[in-house]
């Protein structure tokens, strides 16, 4: 295992619908920000959050947000009551999003993201422009920089 | 400090997730670094990926 990349190969092979958003996507598009865990937009669909919880099969993926850091146990009935995700995997950190503030639902998230080849593999990734609307909308200090990175990176790259 | 705020609601509110931090201090010191070269790698891959789409 060399990088979280096998954490993304493993959610495109199990067929889970997501893109990837956030600093991951930023960096992606060239920002020289880092970031130490994976951020994706799911459809949070029974379905899917259970074709996600398989793609992370042996890697003890828990609720890094819970007091006792309880492992991930989706069951089809209680998939429903999910609106994030925010998983601690022996491979890194995972943070699923049924929605992303300022951009809409998955649906509307993934209309607004590109297909990336990775290892092979098509990948969906959040648009520039659509990361930077996102960004703004959060209004955190810490997304400045970033934002003003991704905008200049607009311009280079028109 | 903002009046009334504790360090790590401050800190939340700049935009940091304390649960990523508790996380990497679960971790050794080398289990840290290794997780860091697995994000660099990770980043790397990602930008050539999106630089051979842009040609």
């Amino acid at each position: 295992m060399d990088d979280l990349t096998d954490i993304i190969e493993r959610l495109i092979i199990a067929d889970v619908d997501f893109v990837l958003v956030g600093g991951l996507a930023a960096v992606t598009h060239g920002s020289s920000m880092t970031t130490q865990d994976i951020d994706i937009c799911c459809d949070f669909s029974s379905e899917n959050l259970l074709r996600l919880q398989s793609a992370l099969e042996g890697l003890n993926p828990i609720h890094r947000m819970t007091t006792n850091r309880l492992p991930l146990e989706l069951t089809r009935t209680n998939c429903g009551s999910l609106k994030n995700l925010y998983l601690d995997t022996d491979w890194g950190q995972l943070d699923c999003l049924g929605e992303v503030l300022g951009l809409g639902n998955f649906e509307q998230v993934k209309q607004l993201s590109e297909t990336l080849e990775l290892d092979g593999n098509a990948c969906r990734i959040l648009r520039i422009d659509a990361l930077i609307a996102a960004k703004k909308a959060m209004g955190r200090p810490k997304d400045i920089e970033t934002i003003k990175q991704l905008e200049a990176i607009q311009r280079e790259t028109r | 400090m903002e009046k009334g705020l504790t360090v790590h609601e401050e800190a939340e509110a700049y935009g940091i997730d304390i649960s990523l931090i508790r996380a990497n201090l679960r971790l050794t010191p080398a289990e840290r670094l290794r997780r860091h070269d697995k994000s660099l790698n990770t980043m790397k891959k990602l930008r050539a990926a999106m630089e051979k789409k842009r040609g």
